[in-house]
């Protein structure tokens, strides 16, 4: 079965329900599609991402006050406490001290990114939050360096009686947090700056080659180019097919060089060796030596036998499953989440529900038919709304089972609960008249 | 039962022979779809594919297997002749906190989404192939002259269902609820007999 859009199946559905647009309008039924495709994807469970973060936590804007938010864009934090009832925003303890007339006391460090934790020299009174994705809707696990994190919560850590926050090593802990929705934390907490993969000049489309302390080699089924050109300018209307640039642009003097030497050349500075410059894959058979693969594209698939790169398609687009990269991350030294999903935007005509199976999309239809037969005037038809309504909780049903795509195999038995090496870790608990512990 | 037959038989119960409220191509595309809605509920339908075990890998997207698959439920490894045993993220958790990084001959596999599950451990090189019998959707039929995959006892259901399609198309809402429930009915009766009952009863009696 191919697969269509959306808007073959509104065509479908108007075709169904016999109007073109006078009783339910095209722009209403697609707002039912988006909802049936939100409540099938959400209720069922049954999409399933990775997602990776680097630490310390990162987000796109920091405020003072939220109503910042508004103007921020992204995920935002605000890195200010609010005092006196809410009329002043603090950084420190000492100036809600010092604004209530009491002594001022030495503070901890302050920090507006949580990023800047590996230049703030130590830890600050804040929590370690990470801000879940847009297109997040339940966590299943977090790991961090591929270990399981054991879930845990505010109350029950709060028992140790220490500021567990800033504790640094290594993360074992997640709870759900304190603050804002769609955001979590993690404890022990790490302070030294870390990013697995960087996008260098992401604002220039695909990633088109891979470096850092691994090795990565391009390979490429395609390795024979039409026409080898000089500069952009002669790529005109009589060149077609794949081009390869043999020259390099030297931005300073704005000239086309070929050799390295004449880069060095031109900047006067001392002539370096430069290697042979090729125009076609075909003159390795005479010059007698390999030449460097010509990479075609952005890269497809990416393989190590050490571990594996995982595809990881978020978005619902139009054919979105034959994209290319637009992010990578790393569980190595990072936490890894396995989360549910849902789709980050409404689909468009020309978008496919990608998200689930192909053969899956008659139940957004159900859910379409039962909102328009259901709804009050012309056109309504009670039952026909609940059968179709009825049909659709089939498919989320059915989903829902598909999510477990082991329910088949496996013989399921009573186990007991909770199982060995999963349940949060005992901490001692000790009388009120302890002295105070400080880690 | 051919297409064409069970197209005909359709617009007959629907009273439109000449297929003018219920067109051809919708006919045969409820057919399709009954197909569907019966290998949905039944898991009818069954194939074979192979894949290749790669290196480093952990994670299979169904999608790479095979264009028709459903859901597996029975994997084997045709380099150990071992059926891979189910097991679950949070059951290899408890086995190992770094089961992720472990390599070996895989042995068993869990799920993670309904478009992916993962192996344990995961093979440090490419070699071996993993034999995946899984429950499809149908394929489209694809003329009329094309059979639909079900034992020939078994046709009344996506008639039942074409016919709750016409139906469905003119808003008649009793008609609808009588041959929905009647497909439903047959339903139970192609699961038994694609399922259970395809296994003799001598093979079912108690053991004394």
């Amino acid at each position: 079965m191919s697969q269509t859009t959306v808007k073959d199946e509104l065509d479908e559905i108007q075709n169904r329900l016999h109007d073109q647009g006078a009783i339910w309008t095209r722009a209403e039924l697609l707002r039912w599609y988006n909802d049936g495709y939100g409540a099938l994807v959400a209720d069922s469970g049954a999409v399933r991402r990775f997602y990776t973060f680097s630490v310390p936590p990162r987000f796109a804007a920091a405020g003072s006050f939220i109503w910042e938010e508004r103007h921020g864009g992204g995920t935002f934090r605000k890195f200010m406490k609010s005092a006196l009832g809410g009329n002043i925003e603090c950084s420190y303890e000492w100036e809600v001290e010092f604004l209530e007339g009491a002594t001022p006391t030495n503070s901890d460090p302050f920090v507006t990114q949580l990023w800047e934790l590996e230049y703030a020299g130590g830890a600050i009174d804040d929590h370690y939050r990470f801000y879940l994705p847009k297109s997040h809707e339940r966590i299943l696990r977090v790991a961090w360096d591929d270990k399981r994190m054991f879930g845990s919560s505010d109350k029950e850590i709060d028992w140790t009686g220490s500021k567990w926050w800033q504790r640094e090593g290594e993360p074992a802990f997640w709870l759900r947090g304190l603050d804002r929705d769609k955001t979590f934390e993690v404890y022990d907490i790490q302070t030294a700056y870390g990013q697995n993969y960087f996008l260098d000049g992401d604002g220039f489309g695909l990633a088109r080659r891979l470096s850092g302390t691994r090795s990565y080699s391009a390979s490429s089924s395609y390795r024979s180019n039409d026409y080898a050109y000089w500069t952009p300018a002669d790529i005109g209307t009589f060149l077609q097919g794949v081009g390869w640039r043999f020259t390099k642009h030297d931005s300073v003097t704005d000239f086309d060089c070929m050799y390295q030497w004449e880069v060095d050349m031109l900047a006067g500075n001392t002539l370096t060796d430069s290697p042979t410059v090729f125009m076609y894959y075909w003159e390795a058979e005479i010059l007698g030596s390999e030449i460097p693969t010509f990479p075609v594209g952005a890269p497809r698939a990416i393989s190590s036998p050490d571990r594996q790169y995982l595809p990881m398609a978020y978005d619902t687009g139009e054919l979105a499953q034959l994209g290319a990269a637009r992010d990578f991350g790393s569980t190595k030294d990072a936490i890894s989440l396995l989360e549910t999903i849902i789709s980050t935007r409404d689909l468009e005509e020309d978008d496919s529900p990608a998200l689930i199976p192909v053969r899956m999309y008659k139940y957004l239809r159900f859910y379409v038919w039962a909102l328009a037969f259901g709804r009050t005037g012309e056109g309504q038809r009670p039952a026909l709304a609940k059968h179709y309504r009825e049909r659709f909780n089939q498919g989320v049903a059915l989903l829902k089972l598909l999510g477990d795509l082991t329910h088949r195999d496996r013989d399921y038995q009573r186990s007991d609960l909770p199982i060995e090496g999963i349940a949060p870790m005992r901490r001692p608990r000790l009388p009120a008249t302890y002295p105070r512990i400080e880690y | 039962m051919k297409r064409s037959d069970l197209r005909a038989r359709i617009a007959d119960a629907c009273q439109d022979t000449s297929m003018v409220f219920f067109s051809q191509a919708e006919i045969n595309a409820s057919i399709d779809e009954a197909m569907e809605v019966i290998a949905e509920h039944t898991g009818a339908i069954r194939r074979t594919a192979f894949s290749l075990i790669r290196e480093g890998a952990n994670f299979y997207f169904l999608n790479s297997i095979a264009t028709d698959i459903m859901y597996p439920y029975r994997i084997w490894n045709e380099h150990r002749n071992q059926r891979l045993q189910t097991t679950s993220i949070i059951e290899l958790d408890s086995l190992s906190r770094l089961w992720l990084d472990t390599s070996g001959d895989p042995d068993r596999w869990f799920p993670v989404s309904w478009d992916y599950f993962g192996i344990y451990p995961h093979p440090a090189a490419a070699g071996g192939v993993l034999r995946i019998d899984y429950i499809a959707w149908p394929r489209d039929l694809l003329d009329d002259d094309d059979d639909i995959e079900l034992p020939e006892s078994l046709s009344d259901a996506p008639l039942s269902y074409g016919v709750y399609e016409g139906q469905a198309r003119e808003w008649h809402d009793q008609g609808v609820a009588q041959w929905w429930a009647m497909f439903l009915a047959q339903l139970g009766q192609t699961k038994a007999k694609t399922g259970i009952n395809r296994v003799q009863q001598s093979d079912l009696r108690r053991r004394n």
